[in-house]
């Protein structure tokens, strides 16, 4: 498996919830499997509701939260286990997050921080060698150090900043970018150009990229497959062009229904399931109360997951004709 | 039903005013669903303000016109001019704000804060009838009574943002306006509340000012659509005209770079930043942005005008 870049196996996270004696858990990521080739670059897109568990999942892939089961492996060595040092890990897995604002302290020019990179990360030996780094990067981000040098955050754009927070993570010249809702914040008239630099990187750069969202719409653009997310397991798995034009699962086929799209009005007679309703027991698919396709094996036992074909994967059992499954 | 003319409203900050709603000329008719769009700053939360009334510290009406016209239902009109408007808040106007913890109070069951918003028009005595017109009316929207009874943290965001429409819209009001009402919710539970926004605005034939960034939305809900750049409208018209022949650069460019499930065409953003509304700049404010600019744009301001069948648009390109 060593051939892999990324490989998770059987992840998952659980949160305590409520009081001291009795309180329940909550399995906010449950028994996660992804991967992700090795031998080109690719984006991952992972998309879920809030609460689906999938910034959960960002922050494990980052060694932010401890796993409670499975493995993350990294290029063949566990994250966790494997001896990786912090810095090494740093240097191949660099996080971009969701508010550019909040990356950068308002107190500290927004530059200081990619030199800091580079110096701390042994890029740079010394001030000199750090500008020709950070030159470097900008450039590649479409800036110009001109234009960032001595600037504070609220000099910049959202798109600008976001942008600048990809330039200092390629200063280690990651394997890995995990980034997570990088575009909720951003003007939809300057989100493009951070999406167009994430393809851009891949191409250019050979940088693979965890892309986490909640908009289908640029999932589809800027991602080569899709896991979606539903409270805390991967329904769906596969190419984002066949996922989002024929969904197999029934959650994935109720979120398209419900974006906005441009260009087609909504249908009235769409059924919406979208009251929320109480967790039912871990024995059973977490998504039956809602689905439109539900039958009664679905409220006893927990769907398989199941190939579609070569490289798509579905958490129902509505492709196996809801016939109960040996579990493998 | 609503008129603006050259509306002007300013936050005045120690380093000058900031000019969120820079002259804006606008009418609102009866029975129709307009929709404001765009970036944040760019002023259309201050111009949902501004109809609203509501206009605290450091926000403030400089100068323009704000006439409401509200049909009553014994025949007659009312006309409301500004600080009026605030009288007829709930009865005739109201006010949907972003889905946040906020706006209900956290301490109050659902039921005082119904009560509360339809206080005044009833006596003590009369709260029965007040609570079996509000469980009939709940129901009417598929919510389920227990509502009542609960706390705002009890119920989940979608939930809390039903309530907050029912709480809207249970007094009838002539114009109900949103602002980002679905922001900030899961795409499942927007649509339900848009679709429930658009299902009372059928049956009360009443006016609907929706704010939002999400184009997606606009294109969904709305009759009529107002888009806005650096605190000015740039261009106004019919949703389907506009998405489907944008006059002005910057809602062309806009719609353009918009991805789509089912389309991998290579979108791009618009280059640049809207300008600062401390000092924007003294011709048109997209002139930086604008691919189209020339020299004209940037000495003088392009007059907002029809340039087709109702669709208005402020550039000198028409």
């Amino acid at each position: 498996m060593s051939d892999k870049l990324l490989e998770v196996t059987n992840l998952s996270k659980l949160y305590k919830i409520g009081g001291l004696v009795i309180g329940s858990l909550l399995a906010a990521v449950d028994a996660v499997d992804i991967s992700m080739p090795g031998d080109r670059a690719t984006i991952l897109s992972v998309v879920g509701e809030s609460g689906s568990g999938k910034t959960t999942l960002a922050r494990m892939m980052l060694r932010l939260v401890d796993p409670t089961s499975g493995t993350i492996q990294l290029e063949g060595r566990d994250i966790y286990k494997g001896g990786f040092r912090d810095r090494d890990f740093k240097a191949a897995v660099q996080p971009i997050f969701q508010n550019p604002f909040e990356s950068f302290s308002i107190h500290r020019h927004v530059d200081a921080y990619l030199y800091d990179t580079a110096r701390n990360f042994g890029i740079a030996k010394n001030r000199k060698e750090a500008q020709t780094v950070v030159a470097e990067v900008l450039e590649s981000v479409g800036l110009d150090m001109n234009r960032v040098a001595g600037k504070y955050n609220s000099q910049f754009s959202g798109g600008e900043l976001q942008r600048i927070a990809v330039a200092r993570a390629l200063i280690t010249r990651p394997k890995l970018i995990v980034a997570d809702e990088p575009v909720a914040m951003i003007d939809a008239s300057l989100r493009m150009n951070v999406i167009n630099l994430f393809k851009r990187l891949q191409d250019e750069f050979n940088v693979n990229l965890i892309y986490i969202t909640h908009d289908l719409s640029t999932a589809y653009y800027v991602s080569d497959h899709i896991a979606v997310m539903y409270r805390g397991s991967i329904v769906e798995y596969g190419p984002s062009n066949e996922i989002l034009t024929e969904p197999a699962h029934p959650y994935t086929e109720l979120l398209l229904d419900s974006v906005s799209k441009i260009g087609e009005k909504w249908r009235d007679d769409v059924p919406l399931p979208d009251v929320e309703i109480k967790e039912y027991g871990a024995k059973a698919c977490k998504f039956a109360e809602r689905c439109r396709y539900v039958k009664d094996i679905c409220r006893r036992l927990k769907p398989p997951m199941v190939s579609i074909d070569e490289e798509r994967r579905s958490l129902c059992f509505r492709p196996v004709d809801y016939q109960e499954q040996q579990v493998s | 039903m609503m008129q603006l003319t050259d509306v002007k409203a300013y936050y005045d900050t120690p380093r000058g005013p900031v000019q969120a709603v820079d002259g804006v000329t606008l009418d609102i008719r009866e029975n129709e669903v307009l929709s404001i769009a765009g970036e944040s700053g760019c002023g259309k939360s201050t111009l949902v303000k501004v109809l609203y009334d509501y206009m605290p510290h450091p926000l403030r009406l400089v100068s323009g016109e704000i006439l409401a016209t509200i049909p009553q239902d014994n025949g007659e009109t009312l006309t409301l001019r500004e600080h009026e408007i605030r009288d007829y808040w709930w009865r005739h106007i109201s006010y949907i704000p972003q889905a946040s913890m906020s706006i209900l109070n956290p301490v109050v069951r659902v039921e005082r804060q119904f009560y509360d918003a339809a206080g005044g028009r009833y006596a003590r005595g009369n709260r029965r009838e007040l609570r079996k017109q509000i469980i009939s009316y709940l129901r009417e929207l598929e919510l389920p009574e227990e509502v009542l009874t609960s706390f705002p943290h009890q119920l989940s965001g979608g939930m809390r943002q039903r309530v907050i429409v029912a709480l809207a819209t249970f007094m009838h009001p002539k114009i109900v306006l949103g602002d980002e009402p679905t922001t900030a919710l899961d795409v499942v539970v927007q649509r339900g509340i848009l679709t429930m926004l658009t299902r009372l605005q059928r049956q009360m034939q009443n006016t609907l000012v929706i704010v939002s960034h999400d184009m997606g939305v606009h294109y969904q809900i709305s009759d009529r659509m107002a888009i806005m750049y650096a605190g000015k409208i740039v261009e106004l018209g019919p949703t389907e005209a506009l998405f489907h022949g944008a006059m002005h650069p910057y809602t062309d460019n806009l719609i353009k770079s918009l991805p789509r499930i089912g389309d991998r065409d290579v979108r791009t953003g618009i280059p640049g930043a809207p300008p600062s509304l401390l000092n924007p700049p003294k011709g048109c404010r997209f002139e930086a942005r604008c691919p189209h600019v020339m020299d004209v744009c940037r000495r003088e301001e392009p007059p907002f005008h029809e340039e087709r069948d109702d669709h208005m648009v402020a550039c000198h390109l028409f």
